[in-house]
């Protein structure tokens, strides 16, 4: 079991429920699609598992991390595990893509020829070899994803966590881009793809998680 | 060593923020300097008044040579003497006439000489304390052949009363302007980070340890402080130099002040780094 939500709920002091009751599972090399309309907690349920939202009842379980004794130490070392796509690529403008992949290895203090190493190969997986010394604005937003994916996967997690990824995209880039996804899950890392783009998820044929105002309303669907 | 690279390319990086942080907080550090270069002068103006501080042993008539020998060898075993100096009773009297002056000629109406001889007793710097002062005049008091003392025991606790209170507003202007600089650099600092905040989000998004992602920017704080600390130095003292061609007696901060001053510096921005980041540290989107 990689992660598990037991019984999980969020609110907030306004009196905001985010999260209520959610129970579920994700294993290793399970390709997974959550789905649901604005607000209905998917972005949420994606903070809980790195770490970056805490559950006000119940508990998130990520490997051999739970989220009731987590320290800042520890979040540094689960987020080392799961890889994350934000759906506005979060590069940072003033480093080059070569850079922004390299920020992961420097930050568990790899050496300058195994970063050379890492980050070359994951350029060519993801496609943009020749793109190494660009800055991210001077790349199309595809290719910018790209890029995002490239840093989510320098380290090798195990979970990859992707909260809307095309939704600044084209459609004929989201589909490349769901494309590459699949690929790194055909590598076996577990894939959570958080989108609304409910169409292009049913196409997949993957499982389907759908949340509908902070409850899971189902899980189905897929291989 | 790629830490520091980070220290300094975000230094670069940050450009004119970089320029106006170190200006504002060489502006601030500058009043801290005038500060301690004024506690200088007053530490200077404090120990010329101690100089001053001296014990005058008078001698009765009829000691003998041999019994002005005896009290030398006394007072010479005392160890808190720096120096004694004894003077005759003519050499007291042509003191007293070079204090009157003009009016000298009232002390021709003297039949004979009325001044006693004595010794002028200076103590070693560190005992010139008003307890010490008094203790060791006490002891030479009761030593033979000596009539009376004299130590200005009136002026002595005036002037530690007047240190005391000295004191007291130094330490107390130096806390304010010492807090203030120290808030004023912290906000200063702040505001270069507050600019790469998102830099800072992504590093922890990314596994960064608090440590890897503080360490650049504290560098970055020390590279500050230490560059507001040495352009403030320079201008306090291109500030003593021109007072110093008004009042030639005026001393620059000791080594050890310029050190301390330094070292503020260098550990204001490093605070001011520390608090924003620990704040940015555990904000959220």
């Amino acid at each position: 079991m990689l992660v598990e939500f037991r019984n999980v709920s969020k609110s907030y002091p306004n009196g905001h429920m985010a999260l209520g009751g959610i129970n579920l599972t994700i294993d290793r090399g399970d390709f997974v699609l959550l789905v649901g309309p604005s607000g209905a907690g998917k972005t949420t349920i994606m903070r809980m598992i790195y770490m970056d939202e805490y559950p006000t009842r119940g508990e998130v379980v990520v490997g051999r991390y739970s989220s009731n004794s987590m320290t800042n130490k520890k979040t540094a070392m689960l987020r080392r595990q799961v890889g994350v796509v934000f759906q506005e690529f979060r590069l940072l403008k003033d480093l080059t893509v070569f850079e922004n992949i390299a920020l992961p290895l420097r930050a568990v203090g790899k050496r300058q020829s195994e970063i050379k190493k890492r980050v070359s190969n994951v350029l060519y997986s993801v496609g943009l070899s020749s793109k190494r010394h660009q800055f991210p604005l001077k790349l199309s937003g595809g290719e910018q994803q790209r890029v995002a994916i490239a840093r989510a996967m320098v380290l090798r997690p195990p979970l990859l966590l992707a909260d809307e990824p095309t939704g600044n995209l084209d459609p004929d880039t989201s589909e490349q881009i769901f494309e590459l996804l699949l690929d790194i899950n055909r590598g076996g890392t577990s894939v959570l793809i958080a989108t609304h783009e409910h169409d292009m998820a049913g196409r997949l044929g993957k499982r389907i998680l759908t949340l509908v105002g902070g409850r899971l309303q189902s899980d189905g669907g897929g291989a | 060593m790629y830490l520091l690279r980070q220290a300094f390319s975000g230094i670069r990086r940050a450009g004119f923020m970089s320029v106006a942080c170190i200006l504002i907080t060489t502006f601030s550090l500058l009043i801290f300097g005038i500060f301690l270069l004024a506690t200088a002068n007053l530490r200077e103006v404090l120990r010329y008044a101690h100089e001053k501080v001296e014990i005058v042993a008078f001698l009765e008539e009829d000691v003998t040579a041999s019994g002005l020998d005896s009290l030398e060898a006394e007072l010479d075993a005392i160890p808190f003497i720096q120096d004694r100096t004894y003077v005759s009773p003519g050499k007291a009297l042509d003191k007293l006439r070079a204090e009157f002056g003009t009016r000298s000629f009232i002390l021709d109406a003297l039949e004979e000489n009325p001044m006693p001889a004595s010794f002028e007793i200076t103590l070693k710097p560190q005992y010139r304390l008003k307890d010490r002062v008094v203790s060791v005049a006490e002891r030479i008091v009761k030593l033979p052949g000596v009539e009376d003392v004299s130590y200005g025991r009136g002026w002595i606790t005036r002037l530690e009363n007047i240190v005391k209170m000295l004191a007291l507003i130094d330490i107390c202007i130096g806390l304010v302007v010492g807090i203030a600089s120290i808030v004023t650099v912290s906000y200063t600092v702040r505001l270069t980070l507050f600019a790469r905040k998102e830099h800072i989000r992504v590093l922890k998004l990314v596994g960064a340890t608090d440590w890897f992602v503080m360490l650049p920017y504290l560098l970055e704080g020390v590279i500050h402080g230490l560059i507001s600390a040495l352009i403030s130095l320079a201008v306090v003292y291109g500030a003593f130099r021109v007072i110093e061609v008004r009042i030639p007696q005026t001393v620059f901060m000791p080594f050890g002040m310029i050190l301390f001053f330094t070292v503020f510096g260098i550990l204001s921005a490093v605070l001011g780094s520390w608090v924003s980041l620990k704040t940015f540290l555990r904000a959220k989107d």
